[in-house]
């Protein structure tokens, strides 16, 4: 049963280590000596009697003594415990291995109430929790138990503080005077000593105590000064309590109780009471204790490569490995990293104003030892200011401050400066990773961030903190509570004698929302009133009332949802219209953005549950949002911004229609924002239906009748029902409807291409996916879709059709030199598409081409043009490249002898897609032909292998263009030759063209100055029936 | 080459158009003569205004303007922007959509347009005519400021350049582009006009197309002749004969409109907006313009709901929609109206 410590023994294990570390910092001497014997780790054993003697005999834990106080109550208990204990013993054997998690949700709830504690509860964890897991609500109990205790205990510190300040003040005036008589000696004196020399040069004898004496005398004075029987206080506990305060703030308390006291009454009227009533020490902070612990605690880690001393806090592995941290977000890393800094170089406070992040930076960062060098809003926060800033602080050192202490960097109002600034920033705080391997290879001596950098915000979502938010420990600085406000407040007037109490003091508080430096500003206005506050005055006054930037959900909260509002009686009542009015319009009034609020109520509204049976109010608010929508858009056409004032009441109109008492779950709104990015998916995709369409269809199609009117009903007529067999078992009225589904899939740039699953099967799907787009009830979609098969004889059908496109098009497109006689006979060729528009269907094959038998190919000597000498510039090349070149093919091009980069590029960037293959993918007999050098021959043996490996890769090829550079006429010829007899053994496609550029000529002067003979040769080679 | 068969059987010059042929007598007639004004042709969707804009210019140029090539055009804005367009054009002249690059059509105008006006065209040949046509497609789609931009251009560059505006409504385009213009309306073919076209196109594809469904067609198609003759090649790919057909085949985006007109009647209730709104989105995702919803939306509830509430429900319609060419979220007006609709439907039932 002594496992459970009672509530003293509970309170120092959690604050024993606080403690020490306020002692530890300010007698750093002493502390050297005390470092070895850790007194919480000794308590540890629970061996309770013991352990209470422990306590009393620690100077350190003088704190403790006040909690004898609150023994009687605790004793009880601690019986009950006890006897929980003992029926749960048992258990308790076997629950010990499994403590772990149950330590963690115990974890949970104890850090609801009180942020991180567990860190310093961890040790005693296991006994807790097993009754703690049988008795959920004695957790509860105890937790409460634990915030009186803390209440309770910082009481007790005010008067103790009060009463030691008295002690010190009396005992430090008569005993040094007496003292410094009897042990300071301008002669030589009889007793032990030591000679010093003054200012004036002389002799001055200073007397040597031995330790024990020394011992012996402070204990007599204490003795002399006490006051006994105060409180019943046994002499050890008051013994104690003294040396501590005086450990504490040995020089402190004293000088800076006269300071406040020197500066109330000379600085009293030129000095903002903010800065007068500053807290001045850490046990005066009014923020969160966890909070301001965690920072504590957090700098207190570099104390490693600061100071050179080890941290005091849990760097024991036990620890540190037995929790699991992963979860806690405002949970410290206590790790260090081979530098022996912590893991997070830097903290990040967040939090509304006037909460004292600012203070607690200062406070923590004194405490420690630190000299605070600030940079605020008001310095300038260039890349450059910024810079020297940080190395003027981090390597640097103060030479005026007499006690030559660290730097500790503040960035106030971080969420103001330049991005730029800020990844400097956070360079310079990573950078040291990187830059220690730089310094290694240049033998410089590495530079590592050796000091704790303080990052402080308002608004932690600005993008620019985005990058630091990554690095940094950010600590979200929660509300002070409005009764802490309200004490030090009554205490301030009390200082001020202003007459008030706890009541408006209290009402104070809560109007500002907690925030301490209007509440400061208020009461100074009220003193040069010079009459009592009451109430009434509070509430009457409008000043306190700060424009608060509240989150976007806080709106949308104060919108959606009444608040209760707390009586001055107790008790909840409904807020009246008139004040649900007002506070809405004050909430939407503060946030600047009008448009996100809307959306959001848009968004969220339907989610709720509103009870509106005849809608009428429903339609009503919807109305409110077009007139919303009208105004917007008037106030931006017209840049009428005087009228942004009247948008605030369209969310009053919102809050009547749809709040609630209920707590709402509310969404962020992305709907309209995921909507128009569909919508210009969407777009898009028509886009590249219109911009591939025949030309000849273009003209008479528009966007919106196409999207309207054709697709939804092409998609019907290009999918009839085929029947899912080989091709050639179709009859001729089938083939012809294939035929025709064909062209009209190519006339409107639609076509199948194959797509591979995650399940690894092949799918043909429509390109540009405009079934996405004009299907609209896909689950009911009923229409036959061609399958598979199918769709692959269509996608065939199209290659095939757009090959003969092209075919009539490039037929047609070959120009004769001739100028002259391209103007005759361009009535002429006027006439030839539409004659082979005609022709070409019948001439057509209607099976693909695998499915064909060899035939011998006949050379069609008509379609041989002439090959025709054309001199002339690079440019003339490259726009006869580019007009007989048709666009969205695969092109092979193969280069031999020099290269012709205009033209040869032009063709490439008229493709649509490149493909990189290297000879690699070659056979090996293709890669000998390569070795043997490439004559035309074997060239067109090469090309068929670059063919088969396409065909290989499935990847569907339009007309193919072989471009031969810098080979003869005769040559390319004898490659059109090989082409043909490699063709009768391979399934090549039907139709391909040479273009052979042929160069003469240097290469004199610039790109333009080289002549080059362009020889543009067509073969176009038919299969005939 | 086989096409889709309102593509097939386009008419290709104004002996072959099939109804307003007092109008394209007209038309031929001022054409034949030399000089002819800018003009402004306006009309429904599926009335044949492109048809008769290609007729025109076959007249003109001769059978030279069916040599057709799409031709991608950078233009850069003052604000270094680059825009890209593509245009249709052949010898004699060039299609232009400025409102493909929404609000830089101004920088189309300016730039493109009058490079093409300022430029003579050189003739070899006695045949064409002096001048260059620039054909304007979607000119109600056009900003005010490229409207204004497009006035003075009109006038200074006439000797070389007319232009043929094409519109949807004639509202929208500003009247100082109206009066520099010749307006011709090209009215929607009747029902009966819509139905004799589908039965000889079916002809010549022989295919027999009964009567009666040719009306049943022509009357769903609202005057648009696009529309039925694409619904009659659907039906026909899909049934193959005419005889036993059941639905016509309409574009899905309308039969999902008439399904959120039936669910609106069904039920009226608020935890159906969530349903309604995304249905909405969808529509509007998929490019479908508000005032197309709007429209058969209205029409899909009157011929479903209570005599009563129409003339109520009519004028809501109208207020929404007037509020929504106003404002900037289609969303919301349509969901307002929709929910507006709920109310009157609701109000009726309870009243009975």
């Amino acid at each position: 049963m002594d496992g459970y410590p009672n509530s003293d023994e509970e309170f120092e294990l959690m604050y024993g280590d606080e403690l020490e570390l306020l002692n530890e910092q300010d007698n750093e001497d002493e502390y050297i000596n005390r470092l070895p014997q850790p007194k919480v780790r000794k308590s540890l054993n629970f061996d309770a009697p013991s352990r209470l003697t422990d306590v009393h005999d620690d100077p350190n834990s003088s704190i403790i003594s006040g909690c004898h106080e609150i023994a009687d109550e605790s004793v009880q208990k601690d019986d009950y415990e006890s006897t929980v204990g003992e029926m749960e013993i048992n258990v308790d054997n076997n629950i010990l291995s499994t403590t772990q998690s149950t330590s963690n949700s115990r974890k949970r709830t104890v850090e609801a109430l009180f942020g991180n504690i567990e860190d310093l509860l961890d040790i005693d964890i296991e006994e807790y929790s097993a009754p703690k897991r049988v008795k959920a609500d004695e957790k509860c109990k105890k937790d409460l138990e634990l915030i009186d205790l803390i209440i309770r205990k910082r009481n007790d510190y005010k008067t103790s503080n009060n009463l030691g300040a008295i002690a010190i003040n009396i005992s430090g005036i008569t005993s040094d005077a007496e003292r410094n008589k009897h042990n300071i000696s301008r002669e030589v004196p009889k007793y032990p000593f030591i000679r010093i020399k003054d200012f004036s040069k002389e002799n001055v004898y200073i007397r040597i105590h031995s330790e024990a004496y020394e011992k012996e005398e402070s204990q007599r004075i204490v003795k002399e000064h006490s006051f006994q029987g105060v409180l019943g206080e046994s002499f050890k506990k008051v013994w104690s309590e003294a040396t501590s305060l005086i450990s504490i703030e040995p020089v402190q308390s004293s000088t800076e109780n006269a300071d406040i006291n020197m500066l109330e009454e000379t600085n009293h009227d030129n000095q903002l009471w903010v800065e007068l009533y500053k807290p001045r020490k850490y046990f005066e902070l009014l923020s969160d204790e966890s909070t301001n612990r965690t920072i504590l605690r957090w700098i207190k880690l570099w104390d490693k490569v600061v100071f050179n001393r080890n941290p005091k806090i849990k760097v024991t592995p036990v620890v540190t490995d037995n929790k699991k941290r992963f979860f806690n977000f405002n949970e410290l890393n206590t790790k260090l990293d081979e530098h022996g800094r912590p893991e997070n170089k830097v903290v990040l406070l967040c939090g509304p104003p006037g909460l004292g992040k600012t203070t607690l930076a200062h406070m923590v960062a004194k405490h420690a030892g630190y000299n605070v060098v600030e940079i605020n809003a008001s310095d300038d926060r260039s890349v450059d200011a910024f810079r020297t800033a940080l190395e003027t602080a981090t390597q640097m050192r103060s030479v005026i401050d007499q006690e030559r202490r660290p730097n500790c960097i503040v960035f106030d109002e971080i969420d103001g400066a330049p991005q730029t600034s800020i990844d400097y920033l956070v360079k310079f705080i990573q950078g040291t990773a990187s830059k220690t391997k730089k310094g290694k290879n240049k033998d410089k001596p590495e530079f590592i961030l050796k000091r704790p950098i303080i990052c402080i915000c308002n608004d932690v979502y600005v993008p620019a903190l985005r990058p630091l938010k990554q690095i940094a420990f950010v600590i979200n600085f929660p509300q002070t509570s409005s009764v802490r406000l309200a004490e030090r407040l009554v205490e301030i007037c009390r200082r001020q004698q202003i007459k008030t109490d706890m009541g408006p003091m209290t009402a104070l508080a809560e109007k500002s929302n907690n925030d301490i430096r209007s509440c400061l500003s208020v009461l100074h206005f009220f003193k040069s009133q010079n009459k009592p506050i009451g109430l009434s005055d509070i509430y009457k006054a409008s000043i306190g009332q700060k424009d608060m930037q509240k989150g976007l959900f806080a709106i949308w909260r104060e919108i959606f949802e009444i608040k209760r509002l707390k009586k001055p009686t107790g008790g909840n009542s409904a807020p009246t219209l008139k004040e649900r009015m007002q506070d809405t319009l004050n909430a939407v009034g503060s946030f600047g953005d009008h448009e996100r609020v809307a959306q959001g109520v848009f968004e969220n509204f339907p989610l709720l549950n509103i009870k509106d049976t005849n809608m009428e109010e429903t339609s009503q608010a919807l109305d409110w949002f077009c007139f919303n929508d009208i105004f917007n858009k008037y106030i931006y056409t017209t840049q009428n911004y005087s009228l942004w004032g009247y948008l605030d009441y369209a969310f009053v109109v919102w809050h009547f229609a749809f709040a609630s008492f209920q707590k709402q779950k509310l969404i962020y709104p992305s709907a309209g924002f995921e909507a128009r990015a569909k919508e210009i998916r969407q777009k898009a995709v028509v886009a590249e239906v219109l911009r591939g369409m025949a030309p000849s269809t273009r003209c008479y199609n528009a966007f919106i009748p196409l999207l309207l009117d054709v697709l939804p009903l092409l998609i019907r007529i290009i999918s009839p029902p085929f029947r899912p067999v080989s091709l050639h078992l179709y009859n001729d009225e089938e083939k012809r409807n294939l035929l025709h589904v064909a062209s009209i899939m190519a006339d409107y740039n639609l076509n199948y291409i194959q797509e591979r699953k995650s399940d690894g099967i092949y799918e043909y799907n429509l390109e540009p996916n405009i079934e996405d787009l004009v299907i609209f009830d896909k689950a009911g979609d009923r229409r036959k879709l061609p399958s598979y098969s199918n769709k692959q004889l269509i996608s065939r059908e199209i290659e095939m059709e757009k090959m003969r496109r092209f075919e009539v098009q490039s037929g047609s497109s070959i120009k004769p030199t001739d100028l002259k006689k391209s103007k005759i006979q361009e009535t002429k060729k006027a006439e030839v598409p539409t004659k082979e528009e005609k022709a070409a269907p019948k001439k057509s094959p209607d099976l693909p081409n695998h499915l064909q038998k060899l035939k011998s190919k006949a050379l069609n000597k008509d379609k041989i043009l002439k090959l025709v000498r054309y001199e002339s510039s690079l440019s003339g090349a490259k726009s006869e490249v580019a007009t007989s070149l048709p666009t969205h093919h695969v092109w092979i091009v193969l280069l031999c002898g020099r290269k012709c980069p205009g033209a040869v590029c032009l063709a490439l960037e008229r493709s649509n897609k490149t493909y990189d293959l290297s000879t690699a993918h070659l056979t090996k007999k293709h890669r000998i032909i390569k070795k043997e050098g490439l004559n035309s021959s074997s060239m067109a043996v090469l090309f068929i292998a670059f063919y088969s490996l396409f065909m290989g890769m499935e990847i569907s090829l339009g007309p193919i263009m072989v471009i031969w550079v810098g080979c003869g006429i005769e040559e390319a010829g004898a490659g059109g030759d090989a082409w043909i007899r490699e063709d009768s053994i391979s399934n090549v496609p039907p139709a391909f063209c040479f273009a052979l550029l042929n160069r003469v000529g240097g290469f004199g002067g610039g790109e333009e100055e080289c002549n080059y003979l362009a020889v543009t040769s067509i073969w176009s080679i038919h299969i005939t029936h | 080459m086989s096409m889709l068969w309102v593509d097939k059987y386009r008419p290709k010059d104004f002996s072959m158009l099939d109804y307003h042929i007092q109008q394209s007598q007209e038309l031929k007639n001022l054409v034949e003569h030399s000089d002819f004004p800018h003009l402004l042709i306006y009309g429904p969707s599926g009335a044949g205004k492109k048809t008769r804009i290609m007729c025109i210019l076959k007249e003109l140029f001769g059978p030279g303007v069916e040599r057709l090539k799409m031709d991608n055009v950078t233009v850069v804005t003052p604000s270094n922007k680059k825009v890209e367009i593509v245009t249709v054009n052949s010898n004699y002249h060039i299609e232009i959509n400025p409102s493909d690059v929404g609000i830089y059509d101004r920088v189309i105008i300016m730039d493109l347009i009058k490079n093409i006006a300022q430029t003579q065209h050189i003739t070899t040949n006695n045949n064409t005519r002096d001048f260059k046509v620039v054909v304007l497609t979607e000119a109600d789609n056009l900003t005010v400021d490229a409207q204004h931009a497009l006035r003075r251009t009109m006038e200074k560059y006439s000797s070389n350049c007319r232009l043929i505006l094409c519109a949807t409504s004639l509202s929208p385009v500003i009247p100082a582009i109206q009066s520099r213009c010749l307006l011709i309306r090209v009215p929607a073919p009747s029902t009966k006009e819509i139905a004799t076209i589908l039965q000889t196109t079916c002809k010549k594809e022989d295919v027999s197309l009964p009567l009666s469904f040719a009306e049943e067609l022509a009357k769903v198609c609202n005057g648009n002749l696009r529309r039925a003759l694409l619904m009659c090649e659907a039906c026909k790919v899909e049934n193959n004969s005419f005889q036993d057909y059941k639905t016509i085949p309409q574009p899905d985006w309308r039969v999902f409109i008439t399904k959120l007109a039936d669910f609106i009647i069904q039920k009226q209730s608020i935890q159906n907006i969530v349903r309604i709104r995304e249905q909405l989105y969808e529509l509007l995702t998929n490019g479908i313009p508000p005032e197309v919803i709007f429209r058969n939306l209205v029409e899909a509830l009157v011929l479903k709901c209570n005599e009563a509430v129409i003339p109520f429900l009519v004028q809501e319609a109208a207020i929404y929609e007037y509020r929504m060419t106003q404002g900037n979220k289609h969303i919301i007006h349509l969901e307002a109206f929709v929910i507006k609709a709920m109310c009157l439907f609701r109000n009726k039932s309870n009243t009975q």
